[in-house]
């Protein structure tokens, strides 16, 4: 069963002079086993999509459905909506409240209702998946560092183990250790059936993991497909222009002057291409 | 616009009150007036903490910080040292305090009681600098994240100060708005301004002067930028920095002949070559 993103609408401020229009009938489809990536100019809507999800707001226009289910203000589903859902915000201290790592990332499952052993056992797969050592069971995770917050945030979320994880900017802020362990544990969820939806403004990122890339400009989807079909839009299209990774935009100057004639975002298949074609 | 100034750290050591961990031991750095230095290093290594000790939001255990001639121990001056030193957070709404764009650019100034003609004039070319002079009235809520990072920006041109603190201020930007706001730390930069750009990306600090890595809390490494960017994917790799792809590109075209090796790690520089 999927998430289904129809036609969905949202404005901020309504009726006020500062009336804003973050999203404009954005459609898409995430199913268990994919990693989607939502890509976009800051402002582009992504954040704002990312909190539809589960239920943090609600749609105006169309519908987000969760497994059959719609998100819907007050709606009695809300609760299992949000078990399904899991979701890890833009910047990591928003998120994180309780006097200890332990307590933080306990506070999901057991407002799921697990409890002793295995809650233990969850928070301590949760912090090694994150690479967080047990030292830091006990430390307040407000005098973490930026990195190690944003890790135990992610924690937190693991150890609820919903169906759809949602990530918006997780890789912001972490050193390259941190992000190619994040790209792993993605990965790994992906394996054992999970869905994850990565929002990024880091094309480049998003093309090297994702199954299937979401492009939002000005609250509207103008684009929804594999990393090749995405890489062949967005090197079309003149608004999309600004997302382009330096070496995908090289590439797609190379193939308008015939000096290759396909298009590459990996640097070392754009190296291979040139120096194949000498 | 003010000329940039030193800072240094002496003998300095730190520790997180109520923690037994000392996150910098007997640390000395010496940063010139008008360096730009970009302070990169794994999560936890220090950097913000650095940042911190240079905005006299924290002070050193022991030892000494000095921003210009000031030390940042010298409680009666810590205004002046904030003023001095200012700092852009990565999330810009940590330091945007007024809910008009212009109110809040105003905001630094009239904290450290200029006379509001000042005042004016500060915030008008701090907006002009950062493109945001259209929207002085707007409501900040209505901005997008990216013209946020701007005005926070504004809000530190708006002291006036001779160093810029950049806590990986650019990591929530897109390509094109990072590139941008490259483009206006660059323009401080010329006019005189030292930077210390906390940050994990190298495509953020090709116009940088200098390089320190730090790890736990100690300097790993100190070094023009020019001479870092050239380090080989695998000796970045040992640091937990990530080469940028097109420098991954350049080693590999200049490798196999294609470019030469005087040919900078930028895609137009790389452009030429190949099609000339």
């Amino acid at each position: 069963m999927p998430i289904e993103v129809k036609n969905l609408t949202y404005s901020y401020n309504i009726g006020l002079p500062t009336e804003t229009k973050a999203l404009d009938g954005v459609s898409f489809e995430a199913v268990p086993g994919e990693i989607i990536s939502i890509v976009g100019e800051t402002g582009s809507g992504k954040s704002t999509l990312a909190q539809h999800l589960n239920g943090l707001l609600f749609a105006q226009d169309g519908y987000v459905r969760v497994d059959g289910m719609e998100v819907l203000n007050g709606d009695p589903k809300l609760a299992e909506i949000r078990r399904k859902v899991g979701v890890v915000f833009q910047y990591p201290e928003q998120q994180l409240f309780s006097e200890t790592v332990e307590k933080e990332i306990s506070f999901g499952p057991s407002n799921w209702g697990i409890a002793g052993a295995e809650l233990k056992q969850r928070v301590l797969v949760s912090m090694d998946m994150m690479g967080l050592p047990r030292s830091l069971l006990e430390r307040s995770p407000f005098t973490l560092s930026g990195g190690q917050k944003r890790r135990v945030a992610i924690a937190s979320v693991l150890a609820s183990d919903p169906e759809y994880i949602v990530l918006d900017e997780p890789t912001a802020g972490l050193d390259r250790g941190g992000l190619n362990e994040l790209i792993t544990i993605l990965l790994s969820q992906v394996k054992v059936g999970k869905c994850v939806i990565h929002v990024t403004h880091d094309l480049e990122l998003a093309m090297a993991i994702s199954t299937k890339i979401l492009v939002l400009h000005g609250g509207r989807s103008i684009s929804f497909g594999t990393p090749s079909e995405t890489a062949e839009y967005l090197c079309g299209d003149t608004e999309a222009m600004p997302l382009l990774p330096d070496v995908l935009k090289l590439s797609k100057d190379l193939r308008n002057t015939n000096v290759t004639d396909g298009l590459a975002w990996k640097p070392r298949e754009l190296a291979a291409m040139l120096i194949g074609g000498r | 616009m003010s000329l940039g100034i030193p800072l240094s750290l002496k003998g300095a050591e730190f520790r997180y009150p109520n923690s037994d961990i000392n996150i910098f031991h007997n640390l000395d750095l010496e940063i010139r007036a008008g360096e730009w230095i970009a302070l990169l290093g794994p999560n936890g290594s220090g950097k913000s903490t650095l940042l911190k000790l240079f905005n006299a939001l924290l002070i050193p255990t022991q030892g000494f910080c000095f921003v210009g001639e000031k030390c940042t121990s010298d409680t009666d001056k810590v205004d002046d040292i904030r003023a001095s030193a200012a700092m852009v957070f990565q999330n810009p709404d940590d330091q945007i305090v007024a809910a008009v764009v212009e109110e809040d650019t105003a905001f630094g100034p009239e904290n450290i009681g200029l006379p509001s003609e000042v005042t004016r004039e500060r915030v008008d070319a701090a907006l002009s600098a950062v493109g945001l002079s259209g929207c002085r009235r707007s409501q900040v809520s209505s901005l997008s994240g990216g013209q946020k990072q701007r005005l926070a920006f504004a809000g530190a041109l708006a002291l006036a100060p001779g160093a810029l603190l950049l806590d990986e201020a650019l990591s929530m930007l897109d390509p094109n708005a990072r590139r941008n706001f490259t483009q206006l730390v660059r323009k401080e930069h010329e006019a005189g301004m030292t930077i210390v750009q906390v940050t994990h990306r190298l495509d953020e600090i090709i116009y940088s002067d200098r390089v320190v890595v730090l790890d736990a809390g100690h300097v790993a490494m100190d070094m023009k930028t020019a001479d870092f960017l050239l380090k080989t994917e695998e000796e970045l790799a040992k640091l937990d920095i990530q080469k940028p792809p097109v420098s991954i590109l350049r080693d590999m075209l200049c490798g196999a002949g294609l470019i030469p090796d005087s040919v900078a790690a930028d895609i137009d520089a790389i452009r030429e070559s190949l099609c000339r």
